[in-house]
């Protein structure tokens, strides 16, 4: 260095200068980076781990945090490769070592990964050991789905923990063959949901989903493809779920074609015929060319169901799948349904907010409250002997037809909350004329307190004798209306 | 008198295949305080009979014929804006189906409310405000959230604030167009129970249209069954669902699920409702019915007067009240 003049020298250090400072402002980025990246991990802390899980799959973090941070950290690090490269030039080698960088991508990839490690190994340790195969057609496991909601950066910055519909919370069931489970309840209270993750549809955040003893919840959507025709759906709209360019012989025999089940288009045509005369769609011929718009509320339906049907699964879920019809055509169609199950021992998962329809075609029935299962059992019974007062309360507001009928009854107060942020204890508390102080601390296990019968409540005793005795709720209270 | 007589109403729609005869030849009354509930299904031109009453037509809608007579003054012949001074929302309004969705979704609550008070009559803007926060608190809906926006109020809310719409002028009849459609059972009964409250506390008089024949049971006086632009039964209800004499009556009462019974198999009216275009004279429903026979096909059965105050349009009303006895 000596033989260099003043003057360079003077630059050579300003460019030093420089050169550091570039280099403490690029650690410092990553390190504020990398901050961010912590806080936000942090953030989801608090959670359970079935909670935070579901958190980084739904709002993408598990891929996005350390993808950006090693976009930092790699920019960094060429950053102090340039300036080692520069000084190297002019002689001025020194010993630059790319120590910020490799602690950036240690950030970036180790520490979400070991979180994510521990999070994943606990989690795993912490879910139920698969459920042994049974008889069921469909069983749902401890079903947990949440989905996250939008959260702006500003939140994460507050650290605001992120939030989650709780749209279904630990749901279990089995549906054995040849059997109609009913879920039932009001809007918003997941039956939708559990009916769309049993179709993988949609992922569980938590929870299995066995199909006559496999577990399809963890399956890949290749290996899901084969199971797919075998668990069928009829959606609640048929005016929306036909496709209105296709004629009904396109519509039923798609899935046909789609896996391979037919070799010729007379066989497709032969089954075809054969599934619309099933579904009362008679002469079948007369209506295979026919569009949905020439169709009727109720044959379009049928439509769907014989979509559904020629598939022949074992399995058919059912969204409200007469809620949109006519009161005078609904019958065809449930009886259609019914007829198939007697005919093919099918079993079929009925998602509906009709108490007095499910008592009639149902032979098990869930009632669903916020996402999870407050009672259940034989339909007739759940139906006509309520034990839980939310299925009290839902009985007793159905209207009859009959003007000479004791008048219905309002025996719950306000409406169904949100699902973001649920009541604690029993979810139910809220609005519950039993309700003590114990709900809404301690949340009531889903008991079986008679022969098939079960219920989420610590006074079912209570509010079942009030139900008998055909009072509004406890002795002395006076339920808002 | 009557508060509201409708004599032969007639309105059909213009369509490029003919007229559609939707509201075909209707009679009824209803007194003061008095519930009627019209019973139809999809397309039977129950919500067209809605519209009619208060003259609220699409431009290809026309009144072929008849009368409705308010305290004894015909709306028919009236001009718009007579209509609109005289009759709508001060003695007849109308709580549109999908009410939840006729909200403005931009302006607060209250001041829609408020809005139909100031526009309608003469008064000052707050004393609207103090109308428009009474009205919220009758129909349960705490009055502070009158400055909220449509979509902070939950479903029932919404149709609660339209029932108090509605009332806001006080008016004499509301016509409730499939009230509590969409609305969980919970949450309709409530609405039921607050139209009703209403009707005994400021004796208005309600029309309810609906599809849901439990939900008219539960509220209404009188019923009428209405398939394919007439009434095929009316009267009492006590008598049309204690002893329904139209085989439509007793085949939609079949069909309806009813909670108190026990598990039982539904039975449908096989078919579907008939297109309103150019209807030849026949009864209407003879294609789906189990008594139909010959005369049924070629002769339009009248609205027949069977018992007091009990009317049906059926050739065969005679025997099917001897096979079913005192009804079904």
């Amino acid at each position: 260095m000596s033989d260099l003049n003043e003057g360079t020298r003077r630059e050579l250090a300003k460019l030093k200068r420089r050169l550091t400072l570039a280099r403490i402002v690029a650690s410092l980025a990553l390190f504020v980076w990398c901050g961010a990246c912590l806080a936000l991990e942090l953030g989801y802390a608090p959670l359970s781990i079935g909670a935070q899980r579901a958190a980084y799959v739904n709002e993408g973090a598990l891929f996005l945090i350390p993808a950006v941070a090693t976009g930092f950290a790699l920019h960094a690090v060429g950053n102090l490769r340039n300036a080692a490269q520069r000084e190297d030039i002019l002689g001025l080698k020194k010993k630059v070592s790319p120590v910020w960088g490799v602690l950036g991508l240690v950030f970036a990839f180790v520490v979400p990964g070991v979180v994510l490690f521990l999070s994943g190994g606990s989690a795993k340790k912490m879910d139920p050991p698969p459920a042994p195969p049974s008889n069921a057609v469909l069983m749902v496991d401890h079903l947990t789905k949440y989905f996250g909601v939008r959260r702006t950066f500003v939140d994460s910055l507050k650290r605001a923990p992120p939030g989650f519909v709780h749209a279904v919370d630990d749901v279990s069931f089995s549906i054995d063959r040849g059997e109609i489970f009913g879920l039932a309840g009001e809007s918003g209270s997941g039956k939708t949901t559990v009916l769309r993750t049993a179709l993988m549809l949609t992922p569980p955040s938590r929870g299995s989903i066995f199909f006559e003893g496999v577990d399809i919840s963890r399956m890949s959507t290749g290996d899901l493809k084969k199971y797919r025709p075998k668990i069928q759906v009829v959606f609640q709209d048929p005016y929306e779920s036909v496709n209105p360019r296709m004629p009904v012989f396109d519509i039923v025999s798609e899935g046909l074609f789609i896996n391979h089940l037919v070799s010729s288009r007379e066989e497709a045509v032969d089954r075809v015929l054969k599934v619309l005369s099933e579904v009362q769609m008679t002469p079948p011929e007369e209506y295979l060319y026919r569009y949905p718009h020439e169709l009727s509320g109720g044959q379009r339906q049928r439509v769907a169901i014989a979509r559904a049907l020629v598939l022949d699964p074992d399995l058919i879920l059912a969204d409200e799948p007469v809620s949109m019809l006519d009161v005078s055509i609904r019958a065809e169609v449930i009886n259609v349904l019914l007829a198939a199950r007697d005919r093919r021992n099918i079993s079929i998962l009925m998602v509906t907010h009709d108490l007095a329809l499910s008592k009639d075609m149902v032979d098990d029935l869930a009632i669903m409250y916020l996402g999870k299962i407050v009672e259940s059992g034989p339909a007739t019974e759940v139906v006509a002997t309520p034990y839980h007062p939310y299925t009290h309360a839902l009985t007793a507001a159905v209207p009859v037809p009959d003007p000479q009928a004791p008048k219905i009854r309002v025996l719950a107060r306000g409406e169904i909350p949100t699902n973001i942020a649920p009541p604690p204890g029993c979810r139910f508390h809220p609005r519950c004329p039993f309700a003590q102080p114990v709900c809404s601390e301690k949340e009531p296990p889903l008991e079986e307190v008679a022969p098939g019968r079960k219920v989420a409540c610590h006074f079912w005793k209570e509010a079942h004798e009030s139900f008998m005795k055909g009072l509004d709720g406890p002795a002395g209270t006076n339920v808002a209306t | 008198m009557a508060l509201l007589k409708v004599e032969g109403l007639k309105m059909y729609y213009g369509t490029s295949e003919g007229e559609v005869r939707a509201v075909d030849g209707i009679d009824f009354e209803v007194g003061e305080g008095e519930i009627l509930g019209i019973v139809g299904e999809s397309g039977c031109g129950k919500s067209s009979l809605a519209s009619t009453l208060l003259k609220l037509l699409p431009s290809n809608g026309r009144i072929a014929d008849g009368k409705v007579l308010l305290d004894g003054e015909d709306l028919i012949p009236m001009s718009d804006s007579e209509i609109r001074r005289k009759v709508r929302w001060t003695k007849v309004s109308l709580v549109p189906q999908g009410a939840m969705n006729a909200l403005n979704p931009v302006f607060r609550v209250g001041d829609q409310i408020a809005e139909a008070i100031t526009v309608h009559t003469d008064v000052s803007n707050s004393d609207a405000k103090a109308r428009t926060a009474e009205l919220l608190k009758l129909v349960g809906v705490d009055p502070t959230r009158g400055r909220h926006f449509p979509h902070e109020f939950s479903g029932g809310m919404k149709q609660r604030a339209m029932i108090a719409m509605a009332l806001a002028l006080s008016p004499k009849l509301v016509i409730a167009d499939e009230p509590t459609t969409a609305l969980d059972v919970i949450v309709q009964a409530g609405i039921i129970r607050l139209l009703m409250s209403i009707r005994n506390e400021f004796k208005t008089s309600f029309i309810l249209i609906s599809h849901d024949l439990a939900l008219v049971a539960q509220m209404s006086d009188k019923t009428a069954i209405m398939y394919a632009g007439k009434f095929v039964e009316y009267g009492d209800s006590t008598a049309i669902y204690g002893t329904p004499l139209h085989p439509y009556t007793i085949g939609m009462i079949g069909a309806f699920a009813d909670i108190r019974k026990p598990k039982e198999k539904l039975v449908s009216i096989p078919g579907s409702p008939p297109k309103l275009i150019d209807p030849p004279p026949s009864c209407r429903f003879n294609p789906r019915c189990p008594y139909a026979a010959d005369i049924c096909r070629t002769k339009e059965p009248p609205l027949e007067e069977a018992m007091p105050g009990h009317y049906v349009a059926c050739h065969f009303w005679k025997e099917i009240k001897e096979r079913t006895g005192t009804g079904t």
